[in-house]
């Protein structure tokens, strides 16, 4: 078990793994007392991360529209008779959230691009001039922000130049979830993949900073 | 976007990486490896950073409390609302437990839809819509009068929907029954006595494996018959079938009074089918007949 004190086991001494409820309730689908302690575990869970990517994908959340696609993600483990469920590999709480994380995000994603293509007419007409605005339109300052910068940077040239040779590709990942990203430094510090407090990755982002600032002459 | 996927990349992440990643469980061979094509892929990059947002263990307030409204809309939607004073944690987690086996039924009922892959028991249906094969009454089988349905042109191919159900693993029982509506006996009897054989077999069962011992006839056959119909009855006594096949094996061996007993009983259980019409015109030819 890799779970870390960030991502608290959800599991009580003598109860049921949450990796192996997963796989026994895909293998059977119709024990309602498995499904109830399926529901007490993860309904919140799937509900948030239904939420969540709603949040990510369009910004505004209806319970209505929530509820219908927490649904979905029901109907996805039980489809196939469970497959999904019961054929689940991982070992440890944080693989079964991952688990439920990407399956939600699969649905959510994949209503809103059947949604995207209903919207879309068919042979729609659009006129040059209004194709040029368009095109000019997205050519603004505002969209020439860091991102960009640190797109041009020569990634490996940045790798080279960290101080912390061993971690250095490990650092410079920091680097861009923060700076390109936009993850937080608390978010990315709660990670057990990357052993590091909040500090140190402060320290990290602070370090590759003024490297930037030193090439480019500040 | 990946402007140095191909220098620095390889092939991009499964999910099961990206989570190992996260996790921390990977070998530190395979992160150094993720690590250098993170750093180069955007797109893997993307899919860990939302993966990470999506996974987080802070939740903000708004989050909390859209959570809190979506789960009372689920409640209000899935769980009967319990009444006052009964809203205690081991009710909620009760009523929770029957919303979750209502999906399930739910997804079981969807999935038999005709937009789903038809099941082994709709081929058996769909075949049974089609033909009334005998006098008799298989389980779950739709009434149409027995002269109507004597135009072999009308038949769904037996063979096709037989190589159908092997595809979609039917069990004994589905195949017993549609080599028993095929009215291919000898087929039918094994399977349908193989599947009788299960501890609890349902009514079902035991009706439809005495329909094909009364339609075989073969020595000691209606004996078989009577006692599947009437362990049918032991273990569902308004099971309507297997009261339709008794008074018929009565009123074939010839014993009038056990089958005039049973046919009103049918008409009892059932009266507004066209089994049961069936039934009144048998009787009332009966009493003309006196």
């Amino acid at each position: 078990m890799t779970d870390t004190g960030r991502f608290p086991s959800r599991v009580a001494d003598g109860e049921m793994s949450s990796a192996d409820l997963l796989r026994e309730c895909g293998r059977r689908l119709t024990d309602a007392n498995l499904w109830r302690i399926f529901h007490e575990r993860f309904h919140r869970q799937i509900t948030l991360y239904v939420i969540r990517t709603i949040l990510m994908l369009r910004g505004k959340t209806e319970p209505a529209l929530v509820c219908d696609l927490v649904q979905d993600v029901y109907y996805r483990l039980l489809k196939n008779n469970g497959s999904i469920l019961s054929g689940f590999r991982g070992e440890t709480d944080f693989s079964a959230l991952a688990f439920l994380g990407r399956t939600t995000m699969g649905i959510v994603s994949d209503y809103f691009r059947s949604q995207q293509a209903d919207k879309r007419r068919p042979a729609e007409i659009v006129s040059f001039e209004h194709a040029r605005r368009e095109e000019a339109s997205r050519d603004t300052p505002a969209d020439l922000d860091v991102t960009s910068i640190l797109e041009w940077i020569d990634v490996q040239r940045l790798i080279d130049s960290e101080p912390d040779r061993r971690h250095a590709t490990r650092n410079v990942l920091i680097f861009k979830l923060h700076y390109v990203e936009g993850l937080t430094v608390r978010e990315i510090s709660q990670y057990p993949g990357f052993h590091l407090t909040e500090g140190a990755i402060e320290v990290i982002l602070k370090n590759l900073r003024n490297e930037l600032r030193r090439r480019m002459g500040r | 976007m990946n402007s140095q996927k191909d220098t620095l990349g390889g092939e991009c992440l499964t999910d099961d990486l990206i989570s190992g990643y996260l996790e921390g469980t990977l070998t530190p061979v395979v992160k150094a490896a993720c690590e250098v094509h993170l750093v180069g892929c955007d797109r893997c990059r993307v899919n860990l950073a939302t993966l990470m947002r999506l996974l987080r263990t802070e939740v903000g307030r708004d989050e909390s409390a859209e959570t809190e409204l979506a789960v009372a809309e689920w409640d209000r939607r899935i769980v009967a609302k319990p009444r006052r004073g009964w809203a205690t944690g081991t009710w909620k987690r009760v009523y929770s437990g029957f919303g979750i086996a209502a999906i399930v039924v739910l997804a079981v009922f969807v999935s038999r839809l005709p937009f789903r892959q038809p099941t082994a028991e709709d081929l058996v249906q769909e075949y049974l819509h089609k033909n009334r094969p005998f006098n008799a009454q298989m389980s779950s089988q739709p009434y149409l009068e027995l002269a109507a349905t004597r135009n072999p042109g009308v038949r769904p191919s037996y063979e096709g929907l037989a190589e159908e159900m092997v595809n979609r693993s039917a069990d004994a029982y589905r195949m017993g029954r549609l080599h028993l509506a095929n009215r291919n006996f000898d087929s039918a009897v094994p399977l349908l006595e193989k599947a009788s054989q299960a501890s609890g077999a349902a009514s079902e069962v035991h009706n439809d494996l005495g329909v094909a011992y009364l339609q075989r006839a073969q020595g000691g056959d209606f004996e078989r018959a009577r006692r599947e119909f009437e362990l049918a009855l032991r273990a569902d006594d308004t099971f309507k079938p297997a009261v339709f096949n008794l008074a018929l094996l009565y009123e074939i061996s010839g014993l009038t009074e056990q089958a005039e007993h049973q046919w009103k009983r049918y008409l009892e259980l059932d009266s507004d089918t066209g089994w049961a019409e069936e039934v009144r015109n048998k009787l009332t030819r009966k009493d003309l007949a006196r």
